[in-house]
């Protein structure tokens, strides 16, 4: 009789890692960043989203080959390689931790409360993260498993009661300029989103499992793009006053002048998605820790309480964390998320051809 | 086995306790009658100071019911939009929530200082719906909220059940915030609003009780205002609104004269109209408008047979009609250099920078519309 074998907390079936997958990617793309993209490149922020997805889903393949081989943790590469990798991402899973956290907040405070104070919302997140940072991506994606039908009920409701007025014609022309290189560079810390996967390890025991993972990605890069498509279309140049996007897909549908008649599931199915975005980064951090130093529970509650008080403290309002992200802190961001995930595949790539040659050579 | 004292999920609920204190502290205990609900906001003044006047429900009945309701006027005034929203709520004494303001009007003097600054900051700040409706006053916007209509009292509610109804009639320009928005940012970035007429009423002429008592009015929304990213820039007047209607909007509403056979003035109803703009050079658009008209009323041969649509020539005259609407429009609009149509925006979509390179910044003198109209009658 077969048994499925129990896996740890820092392990991860494909279906599991593809519902992750899309959530850590698509819930801060689709808040602010429209706004950012709108203010730098006007209409042609669409092509900079599709670029900048492009380029996420294609280092996805090296985070996930990675993931599929035990995570970087127990790779066979060189100790300073894996040490040195594991310091830079555990560095950047914080400081996105720190700006996502801000931006949530913000979202909180305005969308769900009447100038909801930082610290209160800071003191009702902390707990909840600490937890499930501690325990680990499977709880995680088990949360994600859940709340992805949430999610998709939202989505199904918005689009069958579409009543889209908008003027798809408004993101044309496409002509590739230097504003679009700048929107690309200037917002490097909203991408690169599955670094945090690099850490953890897929269980599964077939290749075509590793099919939802695939389908979730296709599915990820036609949300994000399609949503500020859509955006532009129903707001155009306005796009780029809009703070909150997520919040306005009722706008794309029949029920947006019944007030509240949609706002309300779309505002907690994104803090939802805002709580396990949050929750891998931590998560994350915690494995990449241990890997130096035990205690896990420790950590988790350490980096919980450090990333609020920053908010809180350090950060204080939103505009101090753009203007801080899109700083040359950004490049750190082009480091630990796409430098980092392709050094390590390449190292153990090497490592692995080394090793049977020796293998293969007589004593 | 050590046994635990405390099984690890019983901590949940403390941590939910904590979670629910937390959160519940935010809501400050703000409910329903602790609000004043602003159903219509007018802006006046401009200079110096911003001028505010609310339109707010007064709820009765613990706010269940939307009957039995009184509605109040409150005014204030500040130098920023933020701070006579702040001086408003100090003068009803409660908070004002705008959630439920469906339109906002303008004053001539405030449209005349530049409307984008205030418009920008309820845009951003979330502080109505992004379908809330624009209107100009032909001069202070306060005054509208006086006035005694005999059909709706109400005159937000009015204004809204106006623009806002299932009938797109022709002339009616709607604006709605997000809209002007997108109008805002496209090449060249003309606006509109539809322009509050008011009416003095005959005594008696709408309801019996319209004639007892003091005198009532009626709104007009059959003239556009026309703005430029700076400010107010001119009045479009019935027909030059028609024009701007027919060639923005789709329509399901309105009328159109014609002489019959019989040189008998009559009067056809526009069942379905919509336009499209297409670029064909990098200088010229094409305005495609496909109407379906009816007659408004029954026509019948000398033998007595009722006639179906509308004959040839009547066909023909209203062709030229709204031919003759949507030109003059855009013709007195480009004298006062407003691209009302967008025109600059549709062939830029088009050719890209090669329009920008062979038209310049003033296009609008460059740029040919031609308009071709199909009628179909029923």
């Amino acid at each position: 009789m077969r048994t499925r074998r129990s896996i740890t907390s820092a392990e991860a079936y494909p279906s599991q890692i593809a519902v992750l997958a899309f959530m850590a990617s698509v819930t801060f793309k689709v808040l602010m960043l429209p706004r950012y993209f709108a203010g730098e490149c006007g209409r042609q922020s669409w092509i900079a989203m599709s670029l900048m997805m492009l380029l996420d889903t294609a280092m996805f393949a090296f985070v996930y080959k990675i993931a599929c081989n035990g995570g970087i943790r127990n790779l066979d590469i060189p100790l300073w390689i894996k040490n040195s990798a594991i310091a830079i991402a555990v560095a950047g899973c914080l400081l996105k931790a720190v700006l996502f956290y801000s931006e949530c907040i913000a979202y909180t405070a305005t969308a769900l409360f009447d100038e909801g104070l930082w610290r209160l919302i800071v003191a009702g997140f902390f707990p909840v993260l600490a937890y499930v940072a501690y325990k680990g991506l499977n709880v995680l994606a088990r949360t994600a498993q859940v709340v992805i039908w949430l999610v998709g009920a939202v989505i199904a409701i918005n689009v069958l009661l579409a009543d889209f007025q908008g003027d798809i014609e408004t993101v044309l022309p496409v002509v590739p300029s230097v504003r679009l290189a700048s929107a690309c560079d200037r917002y490097l810390f909203w991408f690169g989103d599955f670094t945090p996967f690099m850490f953890f390890s897929v269980t599964s025991s077939s290749r075509k499992k590793h099919a939802p993972v695939f389908v979730s990605l296709a599915f990820l890069f036609v949300f994000t793009v399609g949503f500020v498509i859509a955006l532009d279309s129903v707001f155009g140049g306005g796009s780029a006053l809009i703070s909150f996007a997520f919040g306005k897909l009722a706008i794309f549908n029949k029920l947006s002048r019944l007030l509240g008649a949609l706002d309300f599931p779309v505002v907690c199915v994104w803090l939802l998605m805002a709580t396990v975005k949050l929750s891998l980064l931590l998560s994350a951090a915690c494995e990449g820790l241990t890997h130096f130093t035990g205690g896990r529970g420790v950590w988790a509650v350490f980096l919980a309480a450090a990333a609020s008080a920053v908010c809180k403290l350090a950060v204080g309002n939103l505009a101090n964390a753009h203007v801080f992200f899109t700083g040359r802190i950004r490049y750190f961001a082009a480091v630990s998320e796409y430098v980092v995930p392709m050094a390590v595949y390449a190292a153990y790539e090497i490592s692995r051809r080394v090793k049977a040659r020796r293998e293969r050579l007589p004593a | 086995m050590k046994k635990k004292i405390v099984s690890r999920k019983w901590l949940v609920i403390p941590l939910l306790f904590v979670l629910f204190v937390v959160l519940g502290n935010l809501s400050s205990g703000i409910n329903l009658l602790d609000r004043a609900i602003v159903v219509g906001l007018a802006v006046d003044g401009g200079g110096e100071e911003i001028e505010l006047s609310a339109q707010i429900i007064v709820p009765k009945n613990g706010g269940v019911s939307s009957q039995g309701n009184t509605f109040a006027v409150y005014e204030s005034k500040g130098a920023t939009l933020q701070e006579a929203i702040e001086n408003l709520s100090t003068t009803i004494g409660l908070r004002a929530s705008f959630a439920h303001t469906d339109v906002i009007l303008f004053g001539s003097d405030f449209l005349r200082s530049g409307t984008a600054d205030v418009l920008e900051y309820i845009f951003k700040s979330d502080l109505v719906r992004d379908s809330a409706l624009l209107v100009a006053a032909a001069y202070d916007a306060k005054d509208l909220f006086k006035l005694k209509l005999p059909v709706n009292e109400v005159v937000s509610y009015h204004l809204v059940e106006m623009l806002n109804s299932n009938r797109d009639e022709a002339g009616q320009n709607p604006m709605t915030l997000h809209k002007y928005f997108y109008n805002y940012y496209t090449l060249g970035g003309t606006n509109y609003m539809p322009l509050v007429n008011v009416l003095k009423e005959e005594k008696g002429s709408i309801s019996p009780d319209s004639g007892k008592g003091e005198d009532t009015y009626r709104l007009e929304l059959s003239k556009t205002v026309v703005l430029s990213r700076e400010g107010y820039v001119m009045r479009l007047d019935r027909e030059d609104s028609k024009g701007l209607s027919y060639a923005d909007k789709r329509l399901n509403s309105g009328t159109l004269g014609y002489r019959d056979e019989d040189g008998v003035r009559r009067e056809a109803v526009i069942l379905d109209s919509k336009a499209m703009f297409e670029a064909v050079a990098e200088d010229e658009v094409k305005l495609s408008v496909v109407t379906m008209c009816r007659p408004a009323e029954k026509a019948y041969s000398e033998h007595g047979e009722q006639k179906g649509g509308l004959d040839v020539g009547a066909v023909g005259q209203i062709k030229g009609q709204i031919a003759a609407s949507v030109e003059a429009c855009f013709e007195h609009c480009r004298q006062k250099d407003c691209d009302i149509f967008a025109l600059g925006e549709v062939l830029y979509r088009k050719y890209g920078e090669k329009f920008k390179v062979r038209c310049g910044e003033d296009y609008l003198d460059k740029v040919r519309l031609t308009v071709e109209v199909t009628v179909f009658t029923k």
